[in-house]
């Protein structure tokens, strides 16, 4: 399991290009650039990266890196 | 006996909706996001007074032009279809009319989608078996952009409208159907449904004009999209390992990958996924989009004309989405 550096790094690529102000606490299904495309590209990116199968509705407990972060520590 | 794909034709309608136009009606999206995520340039939609049945006679119409046939080749028409004209009769009567097949011909329609076309070739694979038939029609038809909100710009990106005739029969053809594989999952219904218009709930008939959520109406199409890719991500390799093991293939030894055409970008994944390499894989939707149970016969339409497989070529076909349901297949190719 990667750190929470790479895991940010990781989680901002599923953006076309980084949004402003994102920090580790922000609730990012909150922001502007958040959309279906994101959360398709955050799927993608928790299979490619941590070989992870998730359930949306689990996923969704998740709104912040942080959360993700430690729900992602917690599947693999 | 075995059952061989003979010829395939497809109809796509004349209108066609590009990227530059859905921007001029959604100026918030930019086309070369759509274009580079989707893989989608434009898609065909039927006209407002264009249905299922006129699509799947128009496809039939071409299938046996094409191919000097007349009616009577077919003792069965099977045809696929989501957006029928009537609730009953079923849509295949009427286009069995209109086609003038005999009246000897059986005639039955499949409610599937995305699958439907493997579910399509099964049934046609057990009728030949069963000595039912011999020179079965299969049409796949479908006009979801009816069933779409026209303020979806998501939805509209993705459909086309299309439909496509393949003469499947006991007689030597292009291609040899191998053993097929079938699956489904009702877990998922809600996630991709038109839920309004039928018995259980009518259309609300709220005007366009004042509809606010389009999520929320019940009256269109919806599709939740992340639970539909993580659907994918699941079935797939599961599908994919099944309809081998079935087939008795080595992967390695398939030539040819032909997936549901959903959109690139979900292809693209699961082609990574499955580490299947990219010049194995066929890509063909930017001129059509999604079109339903129709893309896998339009890739296979495309590329035999194209000249793309070889003799004894091994190509895998998997179809998966609404339903949830799925199906797998291999064809050997002969000879165009």
């Amino acid at each position: 399991m990667s750190d929470i550096n790479t895991f940010r790094k990781n989680f901002v690529g599923i953006f076309p290009k980084e949004p402003a102000n994102l920090t580790n606490d922000t609730i990012f299904r909150s922001i502007p650039e958040w959309d279906s495309m994101a959360a398709l590209a955050l799927i993608a990116m928790l299979d490619d990266e941590y070989k992870i199968e998730v359930e949306i509705e689990e996923l969704k407990q998740a709104n912040t890196i942080n959360e993700l972060y430690s729900f992602v520590q917690s599947k693999s | 006996m075995g059952t061989f794909i003979k010829r395939i034709a497809v109809y796509l309608p004349e209108k066609k909706i590009t990227n530059e136009q859905l921007v001029g009606e959604f100026p918030e999206w930019d086309v070369d996001k759509i274009a580079n995520k989707v893989g989608i340039a434009s898609r065909s939609v039927s006209a407002e007074t264009e249905f299922s049945s006129d699509m799947a006679v128009k496809a039939g119409e071409m299938l046996m032009h094409e191919n000097n046939l007349t009616p009577d080749t077919f003792d069965m028409l099977i045809l696929c279809t989501q957006s029928p004209d009537y609730f009953l009769p079923t849509t295949a009567c009427m286009v069995q009319h209109r086609l003038k097949l005999p009246t000897s011909a059986g005639a039955i329609d499949i409610n599937q989608g995305c699958s439907g076309y493997i579910y399509g070739l099964a049934f046609a694979q057990g009728l030949i078996a069963a000595g039912t038939c011999r020179n079965i029609l299969f049409i796949t038809a479908e006009t979801y952009s009816k069933h779409i909100h026209p303020k979806d710009k998501g939805n509209r990106t993705v459909f086309g409208d299309a439909a496509t005739a393949t003469w499947i029969s006991a007689e030597e053809g292009i291609a040899e159907l191998g053993g097929v594989v079938l699956g489904s999952d009702g877990s998922g219904a809600e996630n991709l449904i038109v839920r309004n218009g039928a018995m259980k709930a009518a259309k609300s008939g709220i005007l366009i004009e004042e509809e606010k959520d389009i999520a929320s109406s019940g009256d269109y199409l919806f599709m939740n999209g992340p639970e539909i890719f993580n659907f994918t991500l699941k079935a797939v390799p599961r599908l994919l390992e099944s309809t081998l093991k079935k087939n008795n293939l080595p992967k390695e030894k398939v030539d040819w990958f032909v997936f549901h055409q959903a959109n690139k970008y979900m292809l693209d994944h699961l082609r990574k996924k499955l580490d299947i390499p990219e010049e194995k894989f066929i890509l063909y939707m930017e001129n059509c989009g999604n079109t339903v149970s129709s893309t896998i016969p339009i890739v296979l339409k495309n590329s035999f004309e194209s000249k793309t497989f070889k003799s004894g070529d091994q190509i895998v076909l998997s179809g998966f989405g609404v339903g949830y349901s799925w199906g797998g297949t291999v064809l050997t190719f002969n000879a165009y």
